[in-house]
Parts: C-alpha cells; structure tokens; sequence
C-alpha cells in the first residue's frame, strides 16, 4: 500500500529540511500561497478528515466555526499524547517533523492564524527539540517569521512544554495549561473556536490532523477522501501495542478491518497465543472480545456495529451516552491494545482505574471522587478481597460518573471499566465469589 | 536554601526570553518552571518565590500551577530519576516484574531515593512510546524495551559515572542541553575553557586524581561535551536546606542543589 504520511519513518535523515524538501516537502506551501484560504478550508471539507486526536470531529468543519473576520487566531496544535496504548504522534514528530510543520504554516494561513502553538507533553523532550531545530530550519528558509515566501503574513510557531497531566489532552485544559494554570478543563460553551487561547479564537487540532494538510493539499480533498469510507476520509495512524508479533505504528485506510489490523498488518497474536481481548482505540474506548473484533476501523463502523455487543450497567440495562444512545466501541485515538488469553481482565481493568484517578483533576466531584473510588474498589476486587456486591457498585459508581462532567475524562474512567464489566464478567465474578459481606 | 544569584539571573534571562513568546507574561509560567528545576533539581519555596517574581505573578498562583504537575518534583530527586512506566502496554511487556528487579537491586521502593542521592524510581503513567515497553525516563532520556537485565546494567553504569563525577553538580542533566543554554549549539570546542558567566567555579575543586572533568553521564553528539563547566566542586558547605530534602533518606551529603 502507498504510504502517505509514514513514507519517511525510519528514515534518519527525514527529519532534515533538505531531506524533506527534496521529496517535495514545502511545495504545498507554495500552493497554498496562491490559494484563498476558503478555497483551503474548502479542501479539507471535502476530504472528510476527521481529528485524530480521539474524538473524530471533521476538522475542517472545526474550522469553520471560527468568528468571521475574527482578529487574533490562534492556532494549538495537541502533541499532548497520552492516552494508554497511544505513541503515534510522538512517531510522527521524531521522523517527520517538518510536515507537521508544513501543516501548520498551511492550516494558519487557512485560519488567519498568526501565532501556533504546539502543546507537546513535557515528557517528549527529545522530539520538542527536534520540533524546535525544524522550526528554525524553516524559518531559515522563509516559510516562517515576518514573511512566508516573500508574502505578507507573519507567523511563529512556538513548542510549548506541558509538565505531567493527562487531562491537558482535553482541549479546554490544554488552553489553560498553554496560558500557565493548572490545566483544568472549562465549560463550554463558549468553544475555544471562539473563546481559546487568551480569550482569542483557537483552533486545536492533533498532531496527526495538521500534519494530513500538506497531503490533503497535493492530493486534492476528494481523492483523500477516497482513501477511506464514506464518512471518514483518508488514511489514519494506528499504534498498536501488547500482545501482537509487531507492534508498532501503521498506516491504514480508514475503515480497515480490526481483524485483519491485528492479523496482517502487526503479525497475530504473538507466540501462537489465543486472543482474548482488544482495547481498539486507546485505553479509554470500552474492551472487545475476540469475536467483535471482525469490524470496521472507523468512527461509525465501531459505533453502530451490530457484531459489538452494547455496553452495559448490569444485566439488562444499557448503558447511555445519552438518552437513547448507547455504546458499543471506537477507534478512539487509534492506539490498539492486544490482550492474549495469560492477561488477568480484571488486573488490567485495575491498572487503568488507577491510572485515571491519579490524572483526574479533581474539579468535578462526580470524576474526582469517582475514580478514586472506582480505583480502591476494583483493587480490592483484583485482589481477592472483593464481594459479589462490589460488581454492582463498581457499575454504579461509574455510571454515577459519566456524563456528569466538564471533561470527556469521568467518561474516559467510565466506559472502560463498564466495558470489562461488561464482557469480562466471569472474571469478576470468579473473584470475588466465596467472598462474603459478612465474611469481610 | 538560598539560590546563589548567578544561577537566579541566568534563571531570570531564560524566562525573560520565553516570555517574548506570549501574549501574556503568565502563559510562561510552565516553562519557567520547567527552566528553574532543570537548574535546582526541584520546585522549593525559593524556586516558586523566583518565578512568581520574574513573572509578577502571586506566589501561591505558581505554586498551585507546580503542584497540578506531575513533573515538577516537590521534593528533591536523585542525580538519575527513573521513571518506569507501568500503564497497560508495559506491563504487558512484564513492567511491573522489572519494577520490583529494580525496587530490589537498588534496595528502595518506588518513591524514594536511595541513600547516596543518586538513584530516585517512580512509577510513570504512560509515557507514549507503547510499542517498545516498558519504557524507562531516566532524566529527560526515554530508555525503550527494558528488561531487568538491561536496566541494572544500564543502573550500574550511572552508578559508575556519578561516583566518578561531583554529585554536586547542580541537578541538571549534563547531557541535557536545555540547562545549558548560554552556549547554544554553537558548542565549538572552544579556545576558551572557562568564560561562560555561570560558570564561575566558586571554590577550587579537590583535585581527585580520578575525577575526569569532560565526562558526560550519557553519551550524547559530542557536541556539548566542552560546553559543561564542570567546576562546582564538593566543597559547599550544608546549608540547612528550606524544604525537607524529604525522601526516605536524602542523606545529609546529598546537598547538589546548591
């Protein structure tokens, strides 16, 4: 398969504007340079990208919501990845910075966005001085600073480190943490496409999004589009980790089969294991078992699929999104996690409700005490020292959660552990029984 | 403990500089945070006091901007921190096993440092590099597909080194170049060796035979080797340091924050 934007990974020199630009790197710059910034926005409409940072909202719809005639744009682009099980934009940026920075200067002339933002967790130092010396090199070269190319628009672009909280992968808290507060998440609205960044309005885009506009430029939106299914165009990154012969990071159209993700494209089950479940897209996105997982790798495909079974609360009762929507599975951030048939369900289901209570911010009660509750529960349950009764309440707790926050995180803590609740149920059960209330 | 006031100005002069990069001066504040522990090992009342200063921003603002943080230590951390993530993917990848080799060969436990203040574990949340767990930080260095083996020797290694350096070199990393910013990649292997404002050896170094100036803890691109002054000798004296140096056994010659 042609490879669109992982063409030059593993290629050491990539990450040098020379390198980058001898394979056609910066061209699109130079086109956009001669386009409107309509006609643009106009582009990546029709190739139907949608972000990819999880939540899969189409980015040049995002765009669109920009204020007319707007003074101040800002630009913020999220390399804040830390989703469990996702290391795709952190690929990205060691190997080829240069279109992500390509991307911006294109997506800021789009947006009349004359300050850019990159939100890189502060962990990635490495790949935020790579960023750095690829900003400088294109500055170096014109594209960026009072002028791009000679024509009038000035523009910087600044890599600003985060420091340490997972929940600065929310937008609102991104913003927050990139004016230097603790990064909390807001209400909305109003949406950051009209109050972000210092109050101005901000466009906040994922790595992986911005660094799809160069190719959505030369391809033209359509024949990107193309690339994947009717309502998610394009090719996408996948990350996929645990269990499998080849973990790594891939290129695949969207809408690809799960199945044959995990099969053919990273090597089966490592060591002639059985398969025993699939965390899809990131550690937030509800667990498959082995037989939902013949489905397609796209927003609607793992949504609506009828092959995966419904999450729920306990026997009976679906669990809600919202009324009347309920929840199956999504390719998230497309971080795919392999559990072979030697993984404790239940001892990985603790793991992320520890992981979630440590990054809750703690603004809303229902998330901040929730999963901390949910994280002492499910330990106790892992355990052995569980009783059947704490099921139920583990269930409830996190159905007392979701949708009862500012942030997607209390859903984040909730839907997985609904999910191992779910479809691991025997597991549960198996240890917590011969446990009782009054045994305890 | 008392910032001495070279590194506070050189603290000072890379704030001002980040804070041209912001439509408002409180938008530095992380990277300033970043900036003053990259010198001081850790976020004390002094550091918080510092970049609430250069900022012009409420002491209490900062500090409750430092405590929202994970990477922002609260107490003192030894010479090497490691960071072992144990989230999902790396414990697939036996990470929790490795993080009791390791509790075991370095004789802590995940949170403390070890008694001579060279080693501090933790255990890390993800650090997004999944397909080659577990992943070991040590520092800013991300240390990929560990196993026990590979991580005592990597252990025992740092341990050579930093009994061959001054563990009194302030905190930052030598092979970090962010804390060295005056010199810039302009790193050319220099005429002259001293020169550099923060360099300033204060006391002479007790010349131990075996101490090999130039040495870098971690192989880096030669580039910056020279640029280190090295210098800072053992010599300071203890000041009583402000903030308890806390962890389970910040010995009393742990002093490299001065």
């Amino acid at each position: 398969m042609e490879k669109f934007l992982s063409a030059n990974f593993g290629d050491p020199d990539a990450k040098k504007i020379t390198k980058y630009e001898a394979s056609g790197g910066y061209k699109m710059l130079r086109k956009a340079i001669s386009m409107s910034p309509d006609k643009i926005i106009e582009e990546v409409k029709a190739s139907k990208l949608r972000g990819r940072g999880g939540a899969g909202f189409p980015a040049g719809v995002k765009w669109g919501f920009l204020p007319k005639g707007a003074e101040t744009v800002y630009l913020v682009i999220n390399a804040d990845e830390g989703e469990p099980g996702t290391f795709k934009d952190r690929t990205l940026m060691r190997w080829d910075p240069h279109r992500l920075v390509e991307g911006a200067i294109i997506t800021c002339m789009a947006i009349n966005a004359h300050h850019a933002y990159i939100y890189i967790r502060g962990e990635l130092v490495e790949e935020a001085a790579i960023l750095e010396t690829a900003i400088a090199e294109a500055k170096q070269r014109g594209y960026l600073g009072r002028s791009i190319l000679g024509k009038p628009f000035a523009l910087e672009i600044t890599v600003h480190r985060g420091a340490g909280a997972y929940v600065c992968g929310e937008e609102t808290a991104l913003i927050n943490s990139l004016e230097g507060r603790r990064g909390m998440p807001r209400l909305k609205p109003p949406f950051p496409a009209v109050a972000g960044a210092f109050m101005k309005p901000t466009i906040v885009n994922n790595v992986e999004t911005i660094s799809y506009v160069p190719i959505v430029l030369e391809m033209g939106g359509e024949a990107f589009a193309n690339l994947g299914t009717d309502d998610e165009g394009g090719v996408r990154l996948i990350a996929i980790s645990g269990h499998v012969e080849k973990p790594g990071v891939y290129e695949i159209p969207c809408g690809l089969n799960l199945m044959e993700i995990i099969n053919d494209v990273a090597g089966g089950v490592r060591d002639g294991k059985k398969l025993k479940g699939v965390i899809p897209g990131g550690s937030s996105t509800p667990v498959l078992l082995p037989e939902e997982c013949d489905v397609p790798f796209s927003v609607t495909g793992m949504g609506t699929a009828e092959s995966i079974a419904e999450v729920e609360v306990w026997d009976g009762r679906k669990f809600e999104v919202m009324a009347g929507r309920t929840l199956r599975s999504s390719p998230g951030s497309g971080a795919i996690i392999v559990l072979d048939e030697t993984v404790d369900m239940v001892h990985v289901c603790a793991r992320l409700m520890h992981f979630y209570a440590h990054e809750s911010c703690g603004q809303c009660t229902p998330c901040r005490v929730g999963t901390s509750w949910l994280n002492r529960l499910c330990h106790k349950v892992d355990h052995g020292e569980g009783v059947p009764e704490d099921l139920e309440q583990l269930a409830l707790i996190a159905d007392g959660i979701a949708g009862k926050t500012i942030c997607p995180l209390g859903d984040a803590a909730a839907w997985p552990m609904l999910g191992f609740l779910t479809k691991f149920r025997s597991e549960f059960e198996e240890k917590v029984s011969g446990n009782s209330k009054e045994g305890a | 403990m008392e910032i001495p006031t070279e590194t506070k100005n050189l603290i000072q002069k890379r704030i001002d500089e980040i804070r041209q990069q912001y439509p408002e001066a409180q938008a530095a504040c992380l990277p300033a945070l970043h900036i003053a522990q990259e010198h001081l090992n850790y976020v004390s009342d002094d550091v918080l006091d510092l970049v609430a200063d250069t900022l012009k921003l409420p002491p209490s603002f900062v500090q409750g901007v430092a405590t929202f943080y994970t990477m922002y230590n609260k107490r003192k951390v030894g010479r090497y921190h490691l960071q072992l993530c144990t989230n999902v993917s790396c414990m697939l990848e036996g990470a929790e096993e490795l993080l009791m080799g390791m509790e075991e060969h370095l004789g802590i436990k995940a949170g403390e440092t070890t008694s001579d203040g060279v080693f501090t574990l933790q255990e890390a949340e993800c650090l997004a590099a999944c397909g080659t767990g577990p992943v070991l930080q040590i520092n800013d260095k991300y240390h990929e597909s560990m196993d026990l083996k590979k991580a005592i020797a990597l252990l025992d290694d740092l341990k050579n080194k930093s009994e061959s350096r001054d563990l009194a070199t302030p905190n930052a990393d030598p092979s970090n170049p962010r804390t060295t910013p005056a010199v810039k990649p302009a790193a050319k292997p220099v005429a002259k060796p001293a020169a550099k404002p923060a360099a300033k050896p204060v006391a002479k170094p007790i010349a131990k035979p075996s101490l090999k100036p130039t040495t870098k803890p971690e192989a880096k691109p030669a580039v910056k080797t020279e640029t280190k002054p090295v210098a800072k000798p053992a010599a300071t004296p203890k000041a009583k340091d402000s903030a308890p140096a806390a962890t389970s056994s910040a010995s009393s010659d742990d002093d490299k924050d001065e």
